[in-house]
């Protein structure tokens, strides 16, 4: 009697090692797909940084007609970065693209910085000649355009080309693994460093 | 007495065979011919004998329209060709019906020959499957009876669309290509340097599309006209005048219409109308009706060319744009000493005003695409000056102008579909050496910008006038900094 109630104890443990092994499993498999799922339902933004770049660009571009250290290119260009959105296929695979809108939006801060540097530049050199005429006005009259017009036709360009961008940002790849809370996601390609993406919320204007 | 008679007759005599000897009626271009040549001619890898002149007028090479006929038959290109001494007919897509000397050489006695005589350099009626074309060709009898019409090498490429290249006597034609303007070899045989300023643009988006010194201060003769056409859409739209308003003749206007620059003979018992006085300007470009407008709106034209003058300051035209009268024929300055002056403008500046009138009174083109109108009170047709109204499709003006001063000068505007939508084409092209390449210039420009819009740029004109470097810039604006200073 005793030998039959050690067997049945011993069945038991069996039994509710199996159901929790079946429950964990259960578990990992829900939480897997859940942010499968969370990953899958948003698109993804991250941002790319030109202010650097446009920086140097207008620096160069106004080096050799400066007087000296007068103009404070950094100061006048603002933060210029652009989206690059992630959108979700499937089992980790997914597709890169540009975003149009903040493109234009870049190439339009750092016009308008362009402007504002070059118009510094020869208001500087005006008043070292002696000058005191609207720098804007003088600078259209000479020109028979506006200088941003004038800028992105004949000056070296300050920021690569939407087409230029776009071939670079362009992509299909799959993720080795990726981790996502909901509103940030973090993919990590073969052997790159990890990428983190916010949870976008705008139209995707390629 | 007798012997003073005999002497006038023996000097008058010899004038008058000369005066008999001059051609009737319009002479538009008197070309001068290099000896005939015999060329070769490539068509799809095939080889054949090509009949040339070489026309020294407009340092262009004339083929035989029957030779390529001949060697096009059985292409995709193939065309049939009449010709007779009074007009060339041309149906395309049907084999050509030869009627003998095709493809044969010049023979000696037709190499030794003068001919200057034989062969003139003017628009003999053409009709391409119907449609009339304004081309200048030379039209003559190479063989007895079978007349033959010599064109343009580059002209019967755009006609029939397809590639034709010309190299040393030797003119190759693919037909599985079409016909492109190749600028950069255009700018390299300085193709423009023939005129003094050449500007194409986009009107709808305002793009410049080729410019040639577009700054150069010009002579606008006829094409003033515009400005005319536009003040009077201003009285018009402001109520001060009607478009079916009577306009008495004054006697200047009279006189004018009577002299060596008349075009309509206008009385000064004559009641016509503004309608009517708009067509026969912009039409037939008739310089009395322009001063009939300008008296009608302003009371004189000395009030109107004030007028013009002030909207050329609104427009934004620079300096450089300067207008004495309505019609742009030379004028005398009131000064002690008197200065021969013309309305004068450059080439941006024109497109700057043609923009603006194609924006603000598009009805214009309703005018300037017309061939010809009828003008009931002065019992006149007024006939196109454009000929690129019937050479090329789409094309909806605008207006020629000539003078001695200002050579040949013509502003077209073409309308083109692109995947964008309509837009308008406009060419200006001032100071051309003759109105054969004034044409020409035109419809290459033409042609050129037609393929930017619809397939894309080919070609990138940099402005060489404009800064480059920072320093360059500033540099350009102390200058004007300067001499608004001074």
């Amino acid at each position: 009697m005793a030998a039959r109630k050690r067997r049945r104890g011993f069945g038991g443990v069996i039994a509710v090692f199996v159901i929790m092994l079946l429950l964990m499993s259960v578990m990992i498999f829900f939480f897997l797909t859940k942010e499968e799922r969370l990953a899958k339902q948003s698109k993804w933004v991250r941002q790319v940084d030109l202010t650097e770049s446009v920086t140097e660009g207008i620096e160069d571009y106004i080096r050799l007609a400066r007087l000296g250290d007068e103009i404070d290119v950094k100061a006048i260009v603002p933060s210029i970065e652009y989206n690059v959105i992630l959108t979700f296929k499937s089992k980790g695979e997914f597709d890169e693209a540009l975003d149009r809108a903040s493109y234009e939006e870049c190439e339009e801060l750092a016009y308008n910085a362009f402007e504002e540097a070059v118009t510094a530049l020869v208001k500087k050199r005006l008043e070292a000649g002696g000058h005191t005429g609207d720098p804007t006005e003088l600078i259209t009259e000479t020109l028979g355009c506006d200088l941003i017009s004038y800028l992105k036709e004949n000056a070296p360009a300050i920021l690569p080309s939407f087409d230029e961008l776009d071939s670079q940002t362009k992509r299909s790849t799959r993720a080795e693994t990726y981790l996502c809370n909901g509103n940030t996601l973090v993919i990590v390609e073969n052997g790159a460093e990890p990428v983190l993406y916010e949870k976008w919320e705008g139209e995707i204007n390629e | 007495m007798n012997r003073f008679k005999r002497l006038l007759c023996i000097l008058l005599l010899p004038l008058l065979i000369c005066l008999l000897l001059v051609p009737e009626g319009r002479v538009y271009a008197q070309g001068e011919q290099e000896a005939p040549e015999n060329g070769r001619l490539y068509v799809n890898g095939k080889t054949y004998t090509v009949k040339l002149l070489n026309v020294t007028y407009t340092n262009n090479t004339y083929v035989s329209l029957r030779d390529m006929a001949s060697a096009l038959s059985g292409t995709d290109k193939q065309f049939d060709v009449s010709v007779s001494k009074s007009e060339i007919t041309i149906k395309t897509g049907i084999p050509y019906g030869a009627r003998g000397g095709e493809n044969e050489p010049f023979d000696e006695e037709a190499m030794e020959a003068d001919f200057t005589y034989n062969f003139n350099l003017k628009t003999t009626p053409m009709f391409m499957d119907d449609v009339e074309l304004k081309r200048f060709t030379l039209v003559g009898s190479v063989t007895d009876g079978v007349y033959d019409c010599f064109i343009n090498v580059p002209e019967l490429a755009m006609m029939l669309d397809t590639k034709m290249t010309f190299d040393n006597d030797e003119l190759y034609v693919d037909t599985s290509e079409e016909f492109s303007v190749n600028m950069e070899e255009l700018e390299e045989d300085e193709f423009f340097m023939a005129s003094r300023s050449c500007l194409l643009a986009d009107a709808t988006t305002g793009e410049i599309l080729y410019e040639y010194d577009p700054d150069r201060t010009v002579l606008i003769a006829s094409t003033s006209k515009l400005m005319t056409y536009l003040l009077v859409m201003d009285a018009i739209s402001e109520g001060k005048i009607g478009m079916y308003d009577t306009v008495y003749i004054s006697d200047a206007v009279s006189r004018l219409s009577y002299g060596e620059d008349g075009v309509v003979r206008l009385d000064t018992d004559l009641e016509t109308n503004v309608n009517e006085l708009i067509k026969a300007m912009l039409l037939a470009s008739s310089n009395e009706c322009a001063m009939a407008l300008a008296e009608h709106v302003a009371g004189t034209e000395a009030e109107f060319v004030k007028l013009m003058n002030a909207k050329a300051e609104s427009l934004g035209l620079s300096e450089s744009t300067r207008f004495y009268n309505s019609n742009g024929l030379p004028t005398y300055t009131d000064d002690v000493v008197t200065a021969k002056v013309q309305n004068r403008s450059t080439a941006n500046d024109m497109f700057t005003l043609v923009k603006y009138l194609l924006a603000v009174y598009p009805q214009v083109t309703e005018i300037t695409s017309m061939k010809e109108a009828s003008l009931p009170s002065m019992g006149f047709l007024a006939r196109n000056t454009n000929p690129l109204l019937y050479n090329v499709k789409g094309t909806i003006g605008l207006k020629t102008g000539t003078t001695n001063g200002a050579m040949c000068c013509l502003i077209s505007a073409k309308n083109v579909t692109c995947g964008d939508g309509d837009h308008i084409l406009v060419s200006l092209v001032f100071g051309a050496e003759s109105n054969v390449l004034r044409s020409f210039v035109s419809e290459i420009l033409l042609d050129y910008g037609t393929d930017v819009l619809t397939k894309g740029r080919t070609y990138d004109p940099k402005d060489p006038a404009k800064p480059q470097t920072a320093e360059e810039l500033v540099q350009a604006v102390l200058k004007t900094a300067d001499r608004k200073a001074n």
